[in-house]
């Protein structure tokens, strides 16, 4: 590190090093936002958390083997409360995104999550069960709709001045309107015994079922410890909306516009910035940022996910009491069957208009999901492109994101054109992509937990790093997502399901 | 995926009950404003989350008794459980309620600023 010289003469930089990559200069780290009455990106985070594993899946395992599996899910989801404060950690220190972090490592790393983000993700599944929930409802064809959906989020996205704003403002508004709708339903159709049962079981910790380790059910249960919480690179992507959100150092690096802004655009630097961990004052500030990120992260992150799938499992549960053909097609599985069978037997209990809601949130469930995903797809390898690759730095980060927007919405609409048209298999892609996608994402939540080890325990400053709770969680995080996917492998010989 | 054709009930069916409960509901939101407007409540999560805790059995006991079958035999069970689903209601109203007011203070402040004017909070 250089020191500073007498005034008057040139004074060098100070930097400190982390890793292959350029040094971080030392700025001061600006005060910190307030909690409490301050959304953040958590809510971001949030929205694409609350998919079809809390809506659906877990609910599913509780018809099946009882609420005592939810500790489970407890454990999941706080095992990714853990990842999240730690991914906020990287992104508030330096300015950078994960991705850049991973680089830090080895940029071999940063490109396996760069190859990663697209076979995962360019498949619209979620977008196309929500119009398939619209079809169901009203005989809107399901294909055209979902394209629909697709190009209104490419518009969107586009014609924002600022995206992380509109982003944020989208999806929390959306997440709202789930968590609103779906507690007046769950108020219409279910009982207290329901929810008693749904708490409890969540702290029935050491409960175990031998069906677990069967080749039928491992698979799925390790698949549902993934998708308790943000599954795949989501939280990876939480690290881009943080130095969006001005998190941190993030609030040294410019923002993500969209045509509109583009005119305001600042130069996205060559690397980040840190602050001086060594300085009292810095550090107070810095409790500062670890405190609004754990309301972010614990208050609103982890209390709306454990509150929407609590209200989800008591509505699964009020369908089945209510309707014992809702209760088998739940058991057996099949979102197809599921969710009609559990909106008719909503419209028994509360009326048509529960009916037509259930169906409604399932919709957007899907839009927003693939809203989510898409804006951080193309964030994060936006942001991969631009740093990794120079000969693109003739454009700006905007613009290679906003294209990496619209080749989203373009594959996508392929694919759903030709599931349309029955040339592919089903509406979520050929089987064997099928099989590569749930390895790949299983494989990169347990290769992220390691990513952070290295990054936050032997690259960030000894007063930056994480204590040894987080570093036992992002161990834990890394045998169940990892050791999971293994022994699923080879003792069973099936993929996380 | 199957497509199944709506069912032959009409929402008009539910029309009664779901008046009846918007119209408690938005009685209860506008009790909720006032309260905060008057500095009675802080607006904050924690005393948005323990109002409708208290609102939302409230507006249902209502509804239930406007157009629907009275008050339900295990009375104290219903209320308990409307109680426990009103926290969860509480969550996502203040979310909304926080993004439409910040939504709104920012349109306010541009309009104040291309007027030359200023906003506050």
């Amino acid at each position: 590190m250089a020191t500073l010289k007498q005034a008057g003469e040139a004074v060098e930089e100070r930097t400190v090093v982390m890793g292959r990559e350029e040094p971080l200069p030392i700025r001061p780290l600006p005060k910190p936002l307030k909690p409490i009455h301050l959304l953040g990106p958590g809510m971001a985070l949030t929205a694409l958390a609350v998919g079809l594993g809390e809506t659906f899946l877990w609910p599913r395992l509780v018809m099946v083997f009882g609420t005592e599996i939810r500790w489970l899910f407890l454990v999941g989801v706080t095992v990714q409360l853990v990842v999240m404060m730690e991914m906020a950690r990287w992104a508030m220190a330096t300015g950078e995104s994960i991705f850049f972090g991973a680089a830090r490592i080895h940029r071999s790393v940063m490109w396996f999550f760069y190859a990663t983000g697209i076979l995962i993700y360019i498949f619209p599944g979620h977008v196309a069960l929500g119009a398939q929930s619209l079809e169901t409802l009203w005989g809107l064809p399901w294909v055209p709709t979902a394209i629909g959906g697709l190009v209104l989020i490419g518009l969107i996205l586009t014609f924002s001045k600022v995206v992380y704003n509109v982003v944020e403002t989208v999806l929390t508004v959306f997440i709202s309107i789930l968590v609103i709708g779906s507690a007046i339903i769950a108020s219409l159709v279910g009982e207290l015994g329901d929810v008693g049962e749904t708490i409890t079981g969540t702290f029935a910790f050491g409960f175990i079922d031998d069906a677990w380790f069967t080749a039928a059910w491992f698979p799925i249960i390790i698949g549902s410890l993934a998708f308790a919480g943000p599954s795949g690179m989501q939280q990876m992507w939480y690290t881009l909306w943080l130095r969006d959100k001005g998190a941190g150092m993030g609030h040294y690096l410019p923002r993500i516009r969209g045509l509109r802004g583009l005119d305001e655009e600042e130069t996205m630097p060559a690397r980040g910035f840190t602050f001086d961990s060594e300085d009292p004052q810095e550090m107070e500030k810095w409790k500062g940022w670890r405190k609004w990120n754990g309301f972010d992260a614990g208050v609103l992150f982890w209390g709306i996910t454990m509150v929407t799938t609590v209200i989800y499992t008591v509505l699964a549960l009020s369908a089945a009491r209510i309707d014992p053909g809702a209760a088998e097609a739940i058991r057996a599985g099949e979102d197809s069957a599921t969710i009609p069978a559990m909106a008719e037997a909503f419209g028994d209990a509360g009326g048509e208009f529960a009916r037509v809601a259930f169906f409604l949130f399932i919709a957007i469930v899907g839009w927003k999901l693939s809203f989510g995903i898409f804006d951080a797809l193309a964030r994060g390898n936006a942001d991969m492109t631009y740093y990794f690759i120079p000969a693109t730095r003739k454009w700006s980060m905007s613009r290679i994101y906003l294209t990496y927007v619209w080749i989203a919405v373009a594959a996508g609409t392929l694919v759903l054109t030709l599931v349309g048209l029955g040339i592919m298999g089903n509406e979520d892609g050929p089987g064997f992509i099928l099989n590569m996608l749930a390895f790949l994402s299983a494989f990169v939540m347990g290769a992220y937990c390691l990513v952070l080890l290295v990054t936050n325990k032997k690259l960030l400053p000894k007063k930056l790093q994480p204590g040894a709770v987080s570093t036992v969680a992002l161990v834990l995080g890394a045998i169940i997502y990892l050791g999971g996917l293994f022994v699923s492998l080879a003792v069973f010989g099936a993929l996380p399901d | 995926m199957a497509a199944l054709t709506a069912s032959a009930g009409g929402l008009a069916g539910s029309l009664p009950g779901i008046v009846a409960l918007t119209l408690t509901l938005v009685v209860a939101g506008a009790t909720f404003g006032w309260l905060v407007d008057s500095e009675r409540l802080t607006g904050g999560f924690g005393s948005g989350i323990l109002f409708w805790t208290a609102a939302l059995p409230v507006a249902r006991v209502a509804q239930e008794m406007m157009v629907g079958e009275g008050i339900p035999d295990g009375v104290m069970a219903f209320v308990v459980y409307q109680a426990l689903v009103g926290g969860a209601f509480g969550l996502g109203f203040l979310l909304l309620q926080n993004q439409v007011s910040t939504l709104l203070l920012n349109v306010r402040t541009k309009r104040a600023s291309a007027h030359g004017g200023r906003v506050d909070a």
